[in-house]
């Protein structure tokens, strides 16, 4: 994902959480303008009526904020495959390696790599070898030469 | 004369050498570009040395076949620099040996020197890779025989020498691995170690702490 996107979709989060706030507030408006009338035994049905709309408002609000909070999980998940992804191709510049060594290089468990070995592998990356003991893989052509570009980007973005 | 003899047949073997030495270059540049992280180990493979050993000796026949055909009595310097040179750039271009007649032939039939050539470089990167792999399970087999304590505190040693890792994001690391048997944590931590630390580093100091932790065991 591009930087570009994963601001529009932090853009979208704090949009969505913007708006679970605003009808939350709204909410308990409508609750507290209800006690009013309640208590001055004016309008019942109105009121009523009014703390009915405010709890509906409640429900809509939890939603948008529930949204905001998916959003937000899967921004994450996004950006730790895209660290994860970048750590893996340019360790593999180095040499092959075992799934195991690429896990703890990256600061990672296993089974958070494999995943991303698979959206590798799958882009013609990187193949994975089984040898005697494990599996082994390595970066094909192609994926040297992304891991080359991704290089000289961080030692750009280093420079500025 | 028989130093007469073994002068003249060293004379001789001047051009020889110096196609032997353009040869050589090429094969271990590629080696050097591969295994970045791990080059002295990948040169002293068997692999390495086949494959060093044979573009050395295509490239000694190809000027042989030169001497004796073609120009080398008039300036053989000149024809050794021509083959070594000329001989690896032809292997790594897109000269095709086999060339079908018909386009609907297809690939099949074609057939180039930088194919041939691409596919034993791929076959002798396969192997040294996997001796390499080899070398490095067996060293992380007796790692993990180390106390769990000994390989977090090298770990932790090493990420603050090494200024990249920020300590808490090490700490939470180590934190992780407590969801896993203590074989498995050992074995991520052993393999911090030898990734970042290299092979010979993470040996040496293997052999240092498994002497260090005899000493204090011995009465």
């Amino acid at each position: 994902m591009s930087e570009m996107e994963m601001l529009s979709q932090a853009g979208d989060r704090n949009t969505q959480v913007n708006v679970a706030d605003a009808l939350l507030q709204i909410a308990q408006q409508l609750t507290q303008i209800a006690q009013t009338l309640n208590s001055q035994g004016s309008a019942p049905r109105e009121a009523q009526q009014l703390e009915e709309s405010a709890q509906k408002l409640k429900a809509v609000s939890q939603r948008v904020a529930d949204s905001a909070e998916q959003t937000r999980q899967a921004a994450a998940e996004t950006h730790e495959r895209e660290r994860l992804r970048m750590a893996i191709l340019q360790e593999l510049l180095r040499g092959a390696a075992l799934p195991v060594e690429l896990a703890a290089v990256t600061l990672s468990l296993p089974e958070e790599i494999q995943p991303v070995l698979e959206d590798l592998e799958r882009e013609e990356m990187i193949t994975i070898q089984s040898i005697q003991g494990g599996h082994l893989i390595r970066l094909t052509p192609l994926g040297r030469v992304e891991a080359r570009r991704l290089q000289s980007r961080v030692r750009l973005s280093g420079l500025r | 004369m028989p130093w007469d003899a073994l002068a003249n047949s060293v004379v001789g073997a001047e051009p020889y050498l110096l196609v032997a030495g353009l040869a050589v270059l090429w094969p271990v540049a590629e080696i050097l570009q591969t295994f970045e992280g791990d080059v002295i180990r990948a040169l002293k493979t068997v692999w390495a040395a086949l494959f060093i050993a044979v573009n050395v000796g295509f490239a000694v026949l190809i000027y042989a076949l030169v001497s004796h055909v073609w120009m080398a009595q008039a300036d053989p310097w000149r024809a050794a620099l021509v083959t070594g040179l000329g001989w690896q750039a032809l292997l790594r271009s897109r000269v095709h040996l086999l060339q079908p007649l018909t386009a609907e032939a297809g690939e099949a039939v074609s057939l180039s020197l930088a194919d041939l050539y691409g596919r034993f470089q791929q076959f002798c990167q396969r192997q040294i890779d996997q001796a390499l792999a080899m070398e490095r399970i067996r060293l992380l087999e007796k790692a993990i025989e180390l106390p769990e304590e000994v390989l977090e505190r090298q770990l932790r040693l090493m990420a603050h020498a090494s200024l990249l890792v920020p300590p808490d994001q090490v700490e939470s690391y180590i934190k992780k691995l407590g969801g896993y048997d203590p074989e498995h944590r050992a074995l991520l931590l052993a393999s911090y170690l030898l990734r970042k630390g290299g092979y010979s580093f993470f040996k040496k100091r293997l052999r240092e702490i498994t002497s260090e932790a005899r000493k204090a065991g011995a009465p």
